[in-house]
């Protein structure tokens, strides 16, 4: 247990790249080492000591306070241990995540689990746009892991999502699913326009929706095991932070028909 | 200022000198034979350091609209090969399609001291060129592509006067600014246009009615006649089919004796022996070479790894589209010139076939005899990116160490190849011609890839180092125009190199002809369309180098 903790000194003037704070990356280094990073995306090469009071010892945590919305690239690459923002976090947080757990408090920029493929990333508050999205060179958005998202999300969430798990307490902006190739995105408070914008296949789940892409096809009301089996599994890994289960009937809605349409948007039905 | 190389085994192929221990003496740019009095103002000592001329790729992908849409198309590339500006160097990105200034600098750091485009559009010459020029360091030019545009096949067509034909060629070379020309899949890029979508050595464009064999018997004796020292640079037909090596014998048969240049030898060297259909044709084609003295050739080896293919043969890459890995590409029709094909590819050394091409480049290079008649090439980017170099010299230079390797890959693709059998090890004096001293002679380079009294002192100083690979990756010292641009494989001092070009006589009345040709069908007048001598050389890019052209000598 214990682990290091850094202290924002003052807001910074400049984004700050700190994908070098994670459990694993430091483990092993001296305070002083810690402290020699450079941060800083600018000229100034601003360091961690120049940014950050760091106190502790390495361990598996790391926490950052307060976070604020500069801070980008957190938990980037992670593999293992815990990184605690208390605060908000800036763009890229969980980009390219493997393992471990991120816990944002507050709220998450954009492209928020960019090409995350493992471990757990929660967000207490909101994320911005391209949630689980794809950067230009990858193959791939989110190709695994789970996100949790208590607040609600921006555009594009699942953009070219292969796999993985995507839970928003609250609402999706527009296009949630635009492009996914597999995976499921679990809306609570319903999805924003058009979802799943020539998706290929992949599973949207959620209470309402705010206007169907006319490219989707109403396949009728069915009682799906498959939605149980994943209300049951979330409960078991997730516990607090898992959707409520849907009723016993789904309507059930293909597409994106504009591609081969075995995407599919699940609501509740009447 | 006089600068004095002491004591370094020289090996400088052009003169026969093979690793002599001897002094080097450079002023004003040039290698020089001072009284004995002369004062010395600098000393380099270089007792055990192996000293070449500087390296000359004659056949690498730097400039040009496909490198441009390569780049474009591969972001992936760009990802984690970010190199930032240093007080000298300025920032740059890229693996196997670097932007401009850090291929230059990757080259000069690499002891590489020119290297020259081999495929440019006439339409694109001016932004071939524009690209050339921002690559600071290295002395470059470029071979212009014929055999695929309309005039040159309605002139053909049209059974047009042979001397017209060389006026239209060498036009061509002054237009674009050319040091030599090269023809792409002849016809074939224009017979893709009218849905032809393959053309043997002796088919038929369905449009023109001329075969492939007429563009290259046609293109060869026009050099040869207008006196350009660098013969017709042939990417023949058929590239990358397995069957594709009869159509490459055939080339070499149909010559007729005149003076040709086989690039990317490798690429055309497939049998169709084996389960797979697909096998070595390496012996036939090195049996063929080594009988030819007229034939020159580059290999175009296959380096395992992530690249990205960039041809003007728009007709082969828009098959190779279905092996494109990632999944994108870009195959266009280029107006009345040719055509452009990049398609991304990854050669996997477990992969039957990408094993099978790597061993059918290596077979090449130890079976061909004459190392003044094989370059050594990957087709940069096309069989892998020019820094693989030094781990391929390694790989002729060390038998061990090419087995080591042999039991890595695909071990059925060995079964087909005669790799495993052969034991030639290259010697330094060896590589040396085949990265310096060749190249230069075959592309009319007069005082490049030698070091004797009067050449330019382009000059790379190794460290004998019994690895190969980590001798040929960073050299101690590398000499640009006399001046000292790299220590220790790091650049010291930023130059511009120049670019080479070749003018041979022709008679201007072509332009009546030409002048009513781009107007009824071009989208750029033809006082437009030539590229001048300011574009290239304004902004300090280095100067123009107009090379001899003459009669051949062998």
């Amino acid at each position: 247990m214990g682990g290091l903790s850094f202290r924002l000194k003052a807001a910074p003037g400049e984004r700050l790249d700190i994908r070098a704070l994670t459990p694993g990356r430091l483990r092993g280094l001296a305070n002083a080492e810690i402290s020699a990073l450079v941060i800083g995306g600018s000229k100034r090469h601003l360091t961690v000591g120049d940014v950050f009071e760091v106190a502790g010892d390495a361990g598996d945590t790391v926490t950052i306070q307060p976070g604020v919305a500069t801070l980008d690239f957190a938990a980037a690459e992670m593999d293992s241990g815990t990184l605690i923002i208390d605060g908000n976090a800036g763009a890229y947080a969980g980009r390219k995540m493997r393992g471990g757990n991120l816990e944002v408090r507050g709220n998450a920029g954009n492209y928020l689990a960019s090409g995350m493929a493992g471990g757990l990333i929660h967000i207490g508050g909101s994320a911005g746009d391209n949630l689980g999205g794809i950067l230009a060179g990858d193959r791939f958005g989110m190709i695994g892991g789970t996100v949790v998202i208590s607040g609600s999300i921006g555009a594009r969430a699942g953009d070219k999502m292969r796999r993985g798990t995507v839970i928003v307490k609250g609402k999706t902006g527009e296009g949630a699913g635009t492009r996914m190739i597999g995976g499921t995105i679990w809306a609570e408070g319903g999805f924003g326009p058009a979802p799943g914008y020539m998706m290929r296949r992949g599973t949207l789940i959620g209470s309402t929706v705010e206007r169907l892409l006319p490219t989707f096809v109403d396949c009728g009301r069915h009682d799906l095991l498959i939605v149980r089996i994943l209300s049951r599994h979330l409960k078991a890994t997730l516990g607090d932070l898992a959707p409520k289960p849907m009723p016993l009937f789904v309507q059930r809605i293909a597409g994106d028909m504009a591609t081969i349409g075995k995407g599919e948007i699940l609501l509740p039905a009447d | 200022m006089l600068i004095k190389l002491t004591g370094g085994k020289v090996y400088d192929p052009a003169n026969g000198v093979d690793g002599e221990v001897r002094d080097i003496f450079v002023e004003g740019g040039r290698i020089v034979s001072p009284e004995p009095t002369a004062k010395i103002d600098q000393e380099y000592a270089l007792h055990g350091r192996v000293v070449m001329a500087g390296g000359i790729d004659p056949h690498s992908h730097i400039g040009g609209g496909k490198v441009t849409i390569a780049r474009m198309l591969m972001p992936e590339d760009h990802i984690g090969q970010e190199v930032a500006r240093t007080d000298l160097t300025r920032s740059g990105c890229g693996h196997a399609i670097p932007s401009t200034l850090t291929a230059g600098y990757r080259y000069a750091e690499m002891g590489y001291t020119a290297a020259f485009e081999p495929a440019m559009l006439p339409a694109n010459a001016r932004q071939a060129h524009m690209e050339m020029a921002d690559t600071p360091i290295i002395d470059k030019g470029a071979f212009v592509m014929l055999g695929s545009d309309d005039f040159f096949l309605r002139q053909l067509a049209g059974k047009a006067d042979f001397s017209a034909i060389k006026d239209y060629i060498a036009w061509t070379m002054h237009a674009a600014q050319a040091i030599a020309v090269k023809v792409v899949n002849p016809g074939g890029i224009s017979a893709f246009k009218f849905n032809q979508r393959k053309l043997d050595l002796d088919e038929q464009h369905v449009h023109y009615g001329v075969t492939p064999r007429d563009i290259i018997l046609t293109l060869a004796r026009g050099l040869k006649e207008l006196g350009v020292v660098h013969p017709i640079h042939i990417h023949g037909c058929n590239l990358g089919i397995p069957g594709g090596v009869e159509t490459t014998l055939d080339t070499i048969r149909g010559a007729q004796g005149l003076p040709i240049h086989l690039t990317h030898i490798q690429f055309h060297s497939y049998d169709t022996e084996g389960d797979m259909k697909f096998s070595s044709g390496a012996v036939r084609v090195a049996e063929a070479v080594n009988a030819s003295p007229n034939v020159s050739i580059d290999i175009g080896q296959v380096m395992f790894g992530q690249t990205c293919t960039a041809s003007g043969d728009s007709m082969r890459q828009f098959v190779n589209t279905r092996s494109a890995d990632p999944k994108k590409w870009v195959v266009m029709d280029i107006e009345c010139d040719a055509g452009c094909g990049v398609v991304p590819f990854k050669y996997r050394d477990k992969s039957f076939v990408n094993a099978l091409q790597w061993a059918i480049g290596l077979e090449l290079f130890l079976l061909v005899n004459d190392p003044w008649r094989i370059f050594l090439t990957t087709d940069h980017p096309n069989g892998g990116p020019f820094t693989c170099y030094p781990h391929l010299i390694r790989l002729l230079m060390d038998k061990t160490f090419r087995q080591d390797m042999m039991r890595t890959i695909n071990q059925d693709a060995l079964k087909y190849s005669s790799l495993g059998t052969l034991d030639r090890e290259y010697s330094l004096y060896e590589i040396a011609i085949m990265t310096r001293a060749g190249p230069a002679k075959s592309l009319g380079l007069k005082d490049r890839g030698h070091l004797a009294v009067g050449a330019c002192a382009d000059i790379t100083v190794y460290d004998d180092n019994p690895n190969r690979e980590a001798m040929f990756e960073t050299p101690e010292l590398v000499f640009k125009n006399g001046e000292l641009i790299v220590r220790n494989g790091r650049i010291v001092k930023i130059v511009q190199g120049a670019t080479h070009v070749a003018r041979p006589n022709y008679d201007i009345g072509i332009e009546k002809s030409l002048k009513a040709y781009f107007d009824d069908f071009h989208t750029v007048r033809m006082e437009n369309f030539r590229l001048s001598d300011e574009e290239i050389i304004a902004g300090g890019h280095g100067s123009l180098i107009v090379q001899p052209t003459g009669a051949r000598t062998s």
